[in-house]
């Protein structure tokens, strides 16, 4: 537990807690428009794919532009497009494939901008991160829940808007080391006798079973609105303890234990809440830990080997717009060999001479 | 049939969906090629 606490008392931590806010309000932004514009049913297939295929595939392209001009404080552009986005959709009824763009590249941008914070800031540790991305999982939910209730849009614009003092205030952490190529230097997680192509592929393979599994896993037990705010927040507490986690016990021993526990929790939880709950969070580990990896790799470009965990989400979540998979059996099936193979995989593509 | 195809997603929507698909292939080899550049140049 002292481990635990020590982590959360790292240097900058703070910049890990600011981000996970402005991850939040994106979130809320992009899905309180998301599910006002498809009234919450799923007749417009065409959005929700659109949104997830330019909210984050061009993280990557966004990420290397940023990497190269790094003290561009890029947050505050994307607090603009997600205000633009909203009024644009909700005032002036303007084309919603138009607005739809503007928000994702808003939301691309916010992305970027905290994982280029979090990651120059944190003194190769991976709980910085963590945090920012837990963020996420909070928002989508809240998000979803505004829209159904009489919030107006210019609540949401309001709370975007609350973003900038954050923005400005996780600015402040940068240092002359930090905005410099050698910010990630001291990220060394991955396994130096692979190519590091060939751990830039496995990363992004495990992040896109990652992203299967987030909506892939068999749910039956998921009927009420609290249940699913449940999952989601449980999600969040699991992304951000993978990192936590990993600072103070050695990522090797956090990464293929909350891969291989997950598999039992995932496959028996379809009934009961709290096992596949447990299941769910062991998982939601692995996201620090892969882009702990990818950083690693690319440690002069954060911003790009972040773009390959966005690009492995939507690779993950996007057979679910064509394949519907009837049979549970089927389906635990594919979750066991794939897990398996994500244990298997980091396993080896993780530096051993880490704890 | 335990695994289906949702091909109603799809109809009506061919162009902008196509349009789609070409940009994510683009992007997706565009991040490839960069980070094949940023690992040759260590």
């Amino acid at each position: 537990m002292s481990k635990i606490i020590d982590t959360l008392k790292e240097k900058n931590i703070a910049v890990g807690w600011l981000y996970a806010y402005i991850h939040f309000i994106t979130e809320v932004a992009c899905f309180y428009f998301l599910s006002r514009v498809t009234n919450g049913s799923y007749i417009i297939w065409l959005i929700p794919f659109a949104y997830d295929a330019f909210a984050f595939v061009p993280q990557g392209l966004i990420g290397r532009f940023c990497d190269k001009y790094s003290k561009l404080n890029i947050g505050i552009i994307g607090t603009i497009m997600l205000v633009i986005a909203t009024i644009m959709q909700f005032a002036f009824s303007m084309n919603v494939l138009a607005n739809l763009i503007i928000l994702c590249i808003g939301n691309c941008i916010m992305h970027v901008a905290g994982a280029e914070c979090t990651l120059r800031n944190s003194d190769g540790k991976l709980a910085h991160s963590a945090i920012f991305v837990a963020g996420g999982s909070f928002g989508v939910i809240t998000g979803k829940l505004l829209a159904q209730s009489v919030m107006p849009y210019w609540g949401i614009v309001l709370l975007i808007l609350t973003m900038i003092p954050f923005v400005l205030l996780a600015n402040t952490y940068y240092t002359k080391e930090s905005y410099s190529q050698d910010a990630c230097k001291k990220f060394k997680y991955a396994n130096t006798n692979i190519a590091p192509l060939a751990i830039i592929l496995i990363a992004t393979f495990v992040v896109i079973v990652r992203g299967y599994m987030g909506y892939g896993i068999p749910t039956a037990w998921n009927k009420t609105t609290l249940q699913t705010v449940l999952l989601y927040v449980i999600m969040g507490i699991g992304k951000a303890l993978g990192g936590i986690l990993s600072d103070s016990f050695g990522i090797r021993k956090i990464a293929v234990l909350s891969t291989a526990l997950a598999i039992p929790f995932l496959c028996f939880g379809d009934n009961i809440m709290i096992i596949s709950l447990i299941g769910v969070m062991f998982f939601s580990m692995t996201m620090a830990i892969t882009l702990g990896i990818l950083v690693s790799v690319l440690p002069k470009t954060p911003g790009l080997a972040f773009g390959f965990t966005t690009i492995g989400l939507f690779l993950g979540t996007a057979p679910i717009f064509f394949i519907k998979i009837v049979d549970s059996r089927i389906n635990i099936g594919i979750i066991v060999v794939l897990s398996l193979l994500c244990t298997l995989l980091l396993s080896k593509i993780l530096n051993k001479a880490e704890k | 049939m335990d695994i289906y195809f949702k091909n109603d997603f799809i109809k009506n929507n061919e162009i902008v969906f196509y349009a789609i698909i070409v940009s994510i292939i683009v992007m997706v080899i565009m991040c490839f090629v960069f980070a094949v550049m940023v690992l040759k140049k260590k």
